[in-house]
């Protein structure tokens, strides 16, 4: 028994609610940095540079990817020709939302440099400093949008399996992996980060930037 | 802190959750679901092993399939044992104990069942035995025929094999005991052999075919254990090494050492099993010790003063109310009936065993228990209840109550009854005729079922009225019909012409037409296991009639020698055809035993029509065959209690069948109603014509009717309605048969005129012919030419002597 239309928007809202969580992520993460450094007036800034990036762009490629499932879905592709998009699912979104949080880090970042320091009240970060969220934040993001979809990989697959009695016989990945990508991200990328603030910094900058830190990542 | 905890959540979901479903799945398949399948929703290596598990279940659920289709054919253990040795079973030695059984008489049965019945009661009997054997640890290796071969730790490992084997012998010999098998209720006893030793067990066969199978001389030896039993007239007979093996835990009767062959078995010690130790005393037949002596007490009257009398009975037509009234000084009447009620409160087996006991030295005595059964439900009666200070049970048992169900126009359809009991003021007023009333005339109560009318003409049902008085003002005894058989007691036209009953009367109130067919057939019901006991009595002091004379017969004939003769299987001085005709007489009544015994044990626990019986089996069919039983076997009565010198009885009995005369020959020689009926009416061949005789002589006497002990039943048989019917029907319940006899007297079976010997004696020669006419066509040209040749070879010499055919 196929899926019926029905069932497949709700998997279809579903895997784009994932894939779009990121941007409500880093939305409450920028709420509470501002909050901390109560910066209130680059709220606009750094919440409306995520708008085009992590929530439309990201819209139209997580809807771009999930398009040969939906046919499958449908009926209108054999399962063979979907079984590595499928098993590639969570990294193909996970690259993208990468890729598009960097752009966004980086602009944010960058700010105090090319933006009038009066209207931002804020000092530019050290050269470290920058490198270090840029590359941090991008890979957090990775790491939980890799995971968040494949965890609604689990489900859709399951799904698969009851109603089209199809399992995934592509087995690239790797657990060794996934568990050191998921190590690196929930223990050391943090710890970097704050390691870097220490060598970074000194004085009340040090203590509000280890408290971004700490409480945002 | 937000990213890490939201990450170590999804990272937790996603890693460990397909790790736990494949450990759900895995703790399932290890119970046994082999229809697990999960799915794959990684790519990296729990994703594989994940597929891999699919895989193995995949492999496990064929496997699985191939062992549930091989289990088909050999036991699931031994299918199981084999596929775990990759298909090879070599030899192997180990300590098994053998089982044996086997259906005693099957060929018989064979016979009369048609194939697809035969196959079916067969298999439902194999279904019973094997529950037993696979319950206690055995596996069964062949089906040979009707039988099977089972072993006890071997393949498959079973402690204390030996008493498993034993326990599961007598758990078979329960469940076939107590049920029969097939649409036509037909009773298997099974035998059963027990060895223990050493055996071997491996794959034995050429080629493709392979068989598993076990080898031995405890094999052997248990094989030929089954077969002894027929020597010993056991049912389970185990070898010495398996008495020993069980220890005290079962009681056995050793029966001393016989010579079977082997290289080391010159001298087996046998024991018969009949009781686990500890359980309730039980003899071989299933009877307690109480049982044993009310049947001993039965068997004590019915030998002395009930067969004194039983000729007397039956010439003078006077039913014996002395022998009543000696029953109810053995107390064997009113054992069915509650203790509150006076009764002895005992099971319908109590009661059949009197009734067995008494009917074979008297039907009408015999009889007399199971006359007045519909008294028993009395307690279900409000009207009877609420009077039963005058209307005790035992007291209606004594007066030997007579029903009045059948009608002349309607039979026993309650639906067409006629007579009708008009209510007016406080009585009721009964018109209408009964007719074949046993009982009718000498019973001191009526119980009579009319259509009940209220005062404006309603008709409220069928209801039952019991008049105190023994012959109540209305109720008048217009005829006796004439019978052969159960003389004693009449069988009557009784007419009521007004006859006025009070209300307390109607000890069945009308409760609709549907309700009062069931308050009617419920008082048939009980009186049915009754009647059929009857019957059964009635064969069993024929056939033991019987082979005491066949006995006297052959120590008379002892100086002549038989074997210028050729034997037809019928001759009653012939040893192996006596043997045979025992065999196939001690079958019957053992098979009509259980029967009636089935019946009783469905009526002592209050089954009622179309009630469905705990053996499985509905009581309705077991009534129903049990009054064909009765019916069939009521020939015998005169039979059992003929006058005639027992030497007189079998000098006839032998030429009985052959005799044939003319219609008026016929007519002079019928016997009149009414009169002392002997074997000596007869004919015997001295008595026919001189042509006749000859000419019989030039002819293939008919004398066998291919199974003997029909001939001394159906010689005498006649007497009541459908006797064309029930014409063999005593021997066999093959329809064919039936209606090929009834054809052969003109009228459909059932139709016959009460009392008439006629149509019997043609149905007689008429089955007798068919069973020649089949029996020359089983042979082949060949031999049909050899008997031509024969038959001139006699003619031309006339005085060579009475040649048989062989």
């Amino acid at each position: 028994m196929s899926a019926t239309p029905a069932e497949i928007a709700a998997l279809r809202r579903r895997y784009l609610w994932m894939a779009l969580s990121i941007y409500f992520v880093d939305l409450a993460i920028s709420l509470i940095f501002t909050a901390a450094s109560g910066s209130w007036n680059t709220l606009w800034l750094s919440g409306g540079i995520a708008v085009p990036f992590l929530l439309v762009g990201n819209w139209l490629i997580a809807r771009r990817l999930f398009d040969p499932i939906r046919r499958f879905l449908a009926g209108e592709l054999p399962f063979e020709q979907i079984e590595r998009r499928l098993t590639q699912l969570p990294l193909l979104s996970a690259r993208y939302i990468g890729l598009l949080a960097i752009v966004v880090v980086v602009f944010r970042n960058s700010t105090p440099w090319w933006v009038v320091s009066h209207v931002l009240h804020e000092a530019p970060p050290t050269i470290a400093d920058f490198i270090v969220i840029s590359i941090v934040i991008p890979v957090f993001y990775f790491t939980y949008t890799y995971f968040v979809v494949t965890d609604y990989l689990a489900t859709l697959c399951t799904f698969i399996f009851e109603r089209y009695g199809r399992i995934l016989g592509l087995f690239f990945g790797s657990y060794t992996i996934k568990l050191l990508v998921a190590l690196l991200v929930i223990s050391i990328a943090p710890l970097a980060a704050v390691v870097v603030d220490l060598f970074s910094y000194s004085g009340e900058r040090l203590q509000w930037e280890i408290l971004v830190d700490v409480s945002a990542r | 802190v937000i990213g890490v905890v939201l990450s170590a959540y999804f990272v937790g979901r996603s890693l460990l959750a397909p790790l736990g479903v494949l450990s759900r799945a895995m703790t399932k398949v290890a119970d046994g679901d082999l229809h697990q399948r999960v799915p794959v929703t990684s790519n990296d290596e729990v994703g594989a092993l994940t597929a891999q598990f699919n895989t193995m279940v995949e492999g496990l659920r064929e496997r699985e399939k191939i062992r549930e289709t091989f289990g088909r054919y050999v036991d699931e253990s031994v299918a199981a044992t084999i596929l775990r040795r990759q298909g090879e079973a070599s030899g192997e030695i180990g300590e098994a104990t053998i089982l044996f059984t086997d259906i005693a008489g099957f060929t018989t049965i064979a016979e009369y069942l048609a194939p697809a019945e035969l196959v079916a009661a067969l298999n439902e009997y194999l279904e019973t035995v094997l529950e037993p054997i696979r319950r206690h640890g055995g596996i069964v290796n062949t089906f040979i025929g009707d039988g099977l071969f089972a072993s006890f730790n071997m393949p498959l490992a079973c402690p204390d094999h030996a008493c498993a084997a034993v326990q599961a012998a007598i758990d078979i010999q329960r469940a076939v005991g107590s049920r029969t098998f097939g649409d036509h209720g037909v009773a298997l006893a099974t035998r059963v052999g027990i060895s223990t030793g050493p055996v071997i067990g491996g794959s034995v066969g050429a080629g493709q075919r392979l068989s598993y199978t076990l080898l031995g001389d405890t094999v052997n030896l248990a094989a030929r254990l089954e077969t002894l039993n027929k020597d010993h007239g056991t049912r389970i007979l185990v070898s010495q090494s398996t008495r020993d093996a069980c220890a005290e835990r079962f009681a056995f009767t050793p029966l001393g050492a016989v010579a079977v062959r082997g290289p080391q078995r010159t001298d087996c010690r046998l024991h018969a099993r009949f009781q686990p130790s500890g359980s309730f005393l039980m003899n071989a037949s299933g009877l307690s010790p109480e049982q044993l002596k009310l049947q001993a007490r039965a068997r004590e009257l019915a030998a002395g003063p009930v067969a004194k009398r039983a000729a007397e009975v039956d010439r003078t037509e006077q039913y014996p109310w002395d022998n009543v009234e000696l029953l109810k000084d053995a107390r064997l009447i009113g054992m069915t009936i509650p203790q509150q009620y006076g009764g002895q409160g005992k099971g319908w087996l109590d009661a059949v065993l009197a009734i067995e006991a008494l009917s074979s030295a008297c039907a009408v005595t015999g009889g007399s228990p199971s006359r007045p059964t519909w008294a028993r439900s009395a307690r279900s009666w409000p009207t009877a209840r609420k009077s039963r200070r005058s209307w005790r049970p035992t007291w209606c048992c004594r007066r030997q109550a007579a029903i009045c169900i059948t009608e002349p126009e309607a039979g026993s359809d309650a639906g067409g009854m006629t007579t009708r009991a008009d209510k007016k003021g406080n009585r009721y007023v009964i018109n209408g005729r009964k007719h074949w009333i046993t009982g009718g005339g000498v019973s001191r109560l009526h119980l009579i079922f009319a259509k009940v009318f209220d005062e404006q003409g309603n008709e409220e049902g069928i209801g039952g009225f019991l008049p105190s008085a023994t012959r109540p003002r209305g109720l008048k005894i217009t005829k006796r019909e004439p019978t052969m058989g159960l003389r004693g007691i009449p069988e009557a036209v009784i007419d009521f012409e007004d006859m006025d009953v009070p209300p307390s009367a109607l000890v069945i109130p009308p409760r609709g037409l549907k309700k009062g067919f069931a308050d009617l057939m419920n008082a048939y019901n009980s009186q049915r296991v009754g009647a059929a006991t009857v019957a059964l009595g009635i064969a069993e002091g024929a056939y033991q009639l019987g082979a005491r004379l066949v006995g006297a017969t052959r120590s008379s004939s002892a100086g002549r020698s038989t074997s210028s003769r050729a034997c037809n299987g019928s001759s009653p001085t012939c040893r192996s055809s006596s043997r045979r005709r025992r065999r196939w007489s001690t079958t019957r009544a053992l098979r009509r035993r259980r029967l009636s015994r089935h019946a009783a044990g469905g009526a002592s626990q209050g089954l009622h029509l179309g009630e469905r019986h705990p053996g499985g089996e509905r009581s309705a069919a077991v009534l129903r065959r049990a009054r064909l039983s009765r019916a069939s076997c009521r020939s015998n009565a005169w039979r059992a209690t003929c006058a005639c010198s027992p030497s007189a009885a079998a000098r006839r009995r032998c030429c009985a069948t052959s005799w044939r005369r003319a219609p008026q020959e016929e007519a002079a020689a019928r016997p009149a109603m009414g009169r002392d009926l002997r074997c000596s009416d007869v004919p015997t061949t001295a008595q026919e014509p001189r042509a006749r005789r000859s000419k019989r002589r030039r002819q293939p006497a008919p004398v066998c009717v291919d199974k003997p002990a029909d001939m001394v039943l159906l010689v005498q048989g006649a007497g009541g309605p459908g006797d064309a019917l029930h014409f063999g029907s005593y021997a066999r319940t093959s329809s064919r048969r039936r209606g090929r006899a009834a054809r052969a007297v003109g009228a459909r079976a059932g139709d016959g005129d009460p009392g008439r010997v006629v149509p019997a004696r043609r149905a007689a020669l008429a089955f007798v012919k068919a069973g020649r006419q089949r029996d020359l066509r089983r042979r082949d040209d060949a031999s049909a030419a050899r008997r031509v040749d024969r038959q001139h070879a006699a003619r031309r010499q006339p005085r060579a002597g009475h040649r048989q055919e062989a």
